[in-house]
């Protein structure tokens, strides 16, 4: 009867690791799955093995075995007034492994079969002792339990159950077959036999632990605790038949459990979900802060009617949410409901960009069905509000430059003077190589980059340019005829380096265009000379095409073409500061100088008198009769050093040094031209010098000192229309003849030209520009087109010329 | 108005310039010089993938937004011009 002693330790020590017969073990997990139906239910005993076993059989629903499920149905059935079969199923589906735990339990509780007897047993259990009882009594007396573990053990006692991974339900096999044959072994000798029972001591299983604390006697509280020590003890003593004490047994009233149903409506559940990325909360804190402080603009200005915030409600057209300042703006629901802040479109179709890859995709899958369904309507209103819409002319105008940069990207690039970056994509001909090292030893050349052309400016003549003194990629230029039989309307185009297409800004005019400055104080204000003797001045800033000003009808406009006009900055009156005034010639022989001040004002600087030309021998010609007093003045320029100063150039071929403090007499006269002197300019490093053109196929230098010229320039046999001293470089002048553009450098030669560029166009040269801020050439044609060039191979500007 | 249709105009007749489309906050093309299937297809994925760089530039630094998209393929180029309301797409093949 080993097994008896098995049974019971492992009862003792449910925690104890001692694994002795495991039969017992299984036997007892079936016992209890029987205990467990009988806790539900009304608790009958058993009083025979057999129906033990089919207790056994029957409760176990886990590993019940076919074969044996004849007797299946179970002993105890707890059934409601319906008659349905509410029995309580076993909580537990015991665990195989965890059967040896439980198995005492079970066991003492099938031999007892009673609910008080389960706390009996729980109280056996919980001391721990084990009774090894006699192993005479019946089987079901609780006192015996043991016992009866051990003769219904007995028949397993051969059995060495170590290993607890056997099939568990060949092991329930083996527990009924055994249960069977216990049935045949019982007999009354087994009674007396004896029984060897083992105790061993369980680990301690603390319950309750309160430790006691000590406090020192000279604690602040020890007194306090020494006090309620004492009423302690008082109390304990004092227990003991004390009524106040008394231990009383109470029934309370087993209230039928009620049942109380309540419906309510659905309550609907959304889910919601967003994807808050960090510039998403930015913009939520933005918004806010933003209405924040508009509501505190408002409540400065109490008298405003007009709300900051509802105008950009009003703008999207949405009959949105009042912006809520506790509201964070960005969460938006999936689900497409409204977003909760100020109802703006862009927060909307934030969402649909924000979220996942799938949700946008199936946007988008509708969107392709719908595209051809999408109301016309309202397409067209969308449509024309986003064209409206500053942003998207904004956009336009950069994408149309992002265009044009790409297809003259190398181009600029030569212009800024950067490396040109090739471009991988493109195939590369084998030819490159070659042609650029030819290049290289020509010597100074022109390399054609682009033209400045467009519909609106074909067949006009290009009649001057004026770089603007702020942005150095903007050129205006004038288009208006030279010769009185070919006038049509004027035009100025104001183009930009970054746009060969198309001009910036056109103005229309109704007459030709002859001269054009940008003024220096005011970057975008734009002087034009026109052929009728107009002056007026437009705002290059605004897209409005009218002047801001005019004189076309003042009284004091000039009579004749106004062949050249400059903004010159005049000290006024006694060391005021200087302000800036236009300067104008024309050939009524007006000097006429206009100011802004009040309206439109203009006073004469000078009226250009004719002069008796002499030649030097010649007799004087006596008495010719003039037309007019005055002779025709072209073309003028103010020293750079002395703001008084200026040298004009008439149509005679005179060239007269002026003051502005004298209007009647010239100061210095300068002979030497014999037709209209076309441009005349003072050389921007040498403040002595300046150069001259005219139609008698020369370039004159001058010097201020001197009548005669210092250098004539013959280079060819037709009029040279336009000279300019070039920036950079104090002995390099560039200047247009009909056929012809012209580079010189006085340092090489004064007889040639070192670069002369006979483009074949056929159109005639008729103006010609250094850039700023590039090694470049602009020479602008008879047929509208603007071309520019880059000097390569240049030589070095002397080093001792510094500019002034 | 008349402005944003002469530009449109110029910018088409570019050269090089394969199509211009302008797309709504939804992704909706609007306006196009393209056949439909493949103004469609451009809009699609065009939106997403300027949503998505919108998206980079501002997580890096919120304060920041995309101005300009380009990207530039073996045979074209696309520059993309986003906006809150509107997307301007233009295709260009930068050489010949």
């Amino acid at each position: 009867m080993s097994t008896s002693k098995s049974r019971k330790s492992q009862f003792l020590n449910p925690g104890a690791s001692q694994v002795t017969a495991s039969t017992n073990a299984r036997k007892g997990n079936v016992a209890a799955s029987v205990n467990r139906s009988k806790y539900g239910g009304t608790g009958t005993m058993y009083a025979s093995a057999r129906s033990r076993s089919n207790i056994l059989s029957s409760a176990s629903k886990r590993s019940v075995n076919q074969a044996e499920k004849a007797v299946v149905k179970p002993p105890v059935q707890v059934l409601d007034e319906a008659g349905n079969d509410v029995t309580p199923l076993p909580l537990l589906h015991s665990d195989p492994s965890a059967v040896k735990k439980n198995q005492s339990n079970i066991l003492a509780d099938s031999s007892a079969g009673t609910p008080t007897d389960l706390m009996s047993q729980a109280s056996i259990y919980n001391t721990g002792n084990v009774t090894a009882s006699t192993f005479g009594g019946g089987p079901f007396t609780r006192s015996v339990f043991s016992a009866s573990q051990g003769t219904t053990s007995d028949s397993m006692m051969g059995e060495d159950i170590t290993e607890p991974s056997q099939d568990m339900s060949s092991a329930w096999a083996e527990i009924r077959h055994k249960r069977e044959e216990v049935k045949e072994t019982l007999t009354e000798d087994d009674l007396d036999k004896v029984v060897n029972l083992t105790l061993t001591e369980t680990e301690t299983i603390w319950l309750l632990d309160m430790p006691g604390t000590s406090v020192s006697n000279e604690a602040e509280e020890a007194a306090k605790i020494k006090k309620r020590n004492e009423e302690y003890q008082e109390l304990k003593k004092n227990r003991v038949g004390n009524d106040l004490y008394m231990e009383r047994g109470m029934n309370t009233f087993n209230e039928p459990a009620k049942y109380k149903t309540v419906q309510t409506t659905k309550i609907t559940c959304v889910d919601t979900g967003i994807m808050a990325s960090t510039w998403d909360m930015y913009d939520t804190f933005e918004q806010r802060d933003q209405e924040i402080r508009a509501k505190e603009k408002e409540e400065e200005e109490e008298g405003t009617i007009s709300r900051p915030s509802s105008p950009k409600e009003g703008e999207d057209g949405k009959a949105g949410a009042k912006p809520q300042v506790g509201e964070p703006s960005g969460l938006v629901r999936e689900d497409g409901a409204k977003p909760s802040v100020s109802g703006q479109p862009h927060s909307e179709s934030r969402a649909t960009m924000a979220s996942s890859m799938a949700g946008s995709e199936s946007v988008f899958a509708s969107r392709e069905t719908g595209v051809s369904s999408v109301p016309s309507e309202m397409s067209a209103v969308e449509e024309e509000k986003i064209f409206k819409s500053e942003n998207f002319q904004r956009d336009l105008f950069i994408m149309e430059r992002v265009v044009n940069l790409n297809t003259y990207q190398p181009k600029q690039a030569l212009y800024r003077d950067f490396p040109i970056i090739p471009d991988i994509d493109r195939e590369v001909t084998e030819m490159g190589d070659k042609q650029v090292s030819m290049v290289s030893d020509m010597g100074p050349n022109f390399d054609r980059l682009w033209s400045y052309s467009c519909k609106l400016t074909n067949g006009r003549n290009i009649s001057c340019m004026s770089w603007n003194k702020l942005n150095p990629d903007l050129i205006a230029v004038g288009y208006g005829e030279f010769e009185f039989s070919d006038q049509k309307s004027g035009l100025i185009c104001c183009w930009c380096l970054k746009n060969p297409d198309y001009p910036e800004r056109v103005f229309t005019c109704k007459e030709g265009v002859t001269a054009l400055d940008f003024s220096k104080a005011y970057p975008n204000l734009l002087a034009v000379g026109m052929y009728d003797g107009g002056v007026a001045i437009y705002n290059v800033a605004s897209m409005k095409d009218e002047p801001i000003v005019d004189n076309f009808h003042t009284p004091g406009k000039h009579t004749a073409p106004v062949w050249h006009i400059k903004w010159i900055e005049k000290e006024r009156g006694s060391g005021e500061e200087t302000s800036e005034v236009v300067v104008s010639i024309s050939t009524d022989g007006r000097v006429t100088q206009w100011s802004i001040r009040k309206g439109f004002e203009c006073y004469d600087i000078m009226k250009l008198k004719r002069t008796p030309t002499r030649m030097g021998g010649k007799k004087e010609k006596k008495g010719e009769a003039f037309i007019s007093r005055h002779a025709g003045g072209m073309c003028f320029d103010f020293h750079t050093k002395e703001p008084n100063i200026y040298v004009a150039g008439t149509e005679e071929g005179h060239i007269h040094k002026c003051s502005c403090s004298y209007n009647e007499q010239y100061l210095e006269t300068y002979n030497g031209h014999t037709g209209p002197v076309y441009k005349i300019e003072w050389s921007p490093f040498v403040s002595d010098l300046f150069l001259s053109c005219s139609a008698d196929w020369s370039i004159r230098l001058w010097h201020q000192e001197r009548t005669q010229p210092v250098l004539n320039f013959f280079s060819s046999t037709k009029s040279v229309y336009d000279v300019v001293w070039s920036p950079k470089s104090s002995t390099v002048f560039a200047c247009v003849n009909e056929g012809a553009v012209e580079v010189w450098d006085l340092s090489i030669s004064t007889l040639d030209p070192i670069i002369t560029n006979n483009p074949t166009s056929g159109a005639k040269k008729t103006s010609v520009s250094f850039s700023k801020n590039s090694d470049c050439i602009l020479v602008g044609d008879s047929k509208g087109e603007l071309t520019v060039y880059q000097l390569r191979s240049m030589p070095e500007p002397p080093q001792t010329r510094r500019r002034h | 108005m008349a402005e944003v249709e002469e530009t449109f105009k110029r910018i088409q007749a570019h050269k090089g310039v394969i199509g211009v489309i302008v797309v709504n906050s939804e992704g909706i093309p609007i306006r196009s010089t393209l056949d439909n299937s493949t103004t469609v297809q451009y809009a699609g994925l065009i939106s997403q993938l300027a949503a998505k760089a919108r998206s980079t530039v501002r997580d890096i630094d919120p304060g920041n937004d995309l101005t300009f998209l380009r990207i530039r393929s073996k045979k074209h180029e696309i520059m993309v011009a986003p906006d809150k309301e509107y997307l301007l797409i233009c295709i260009q093949s930068p050489h010949d």
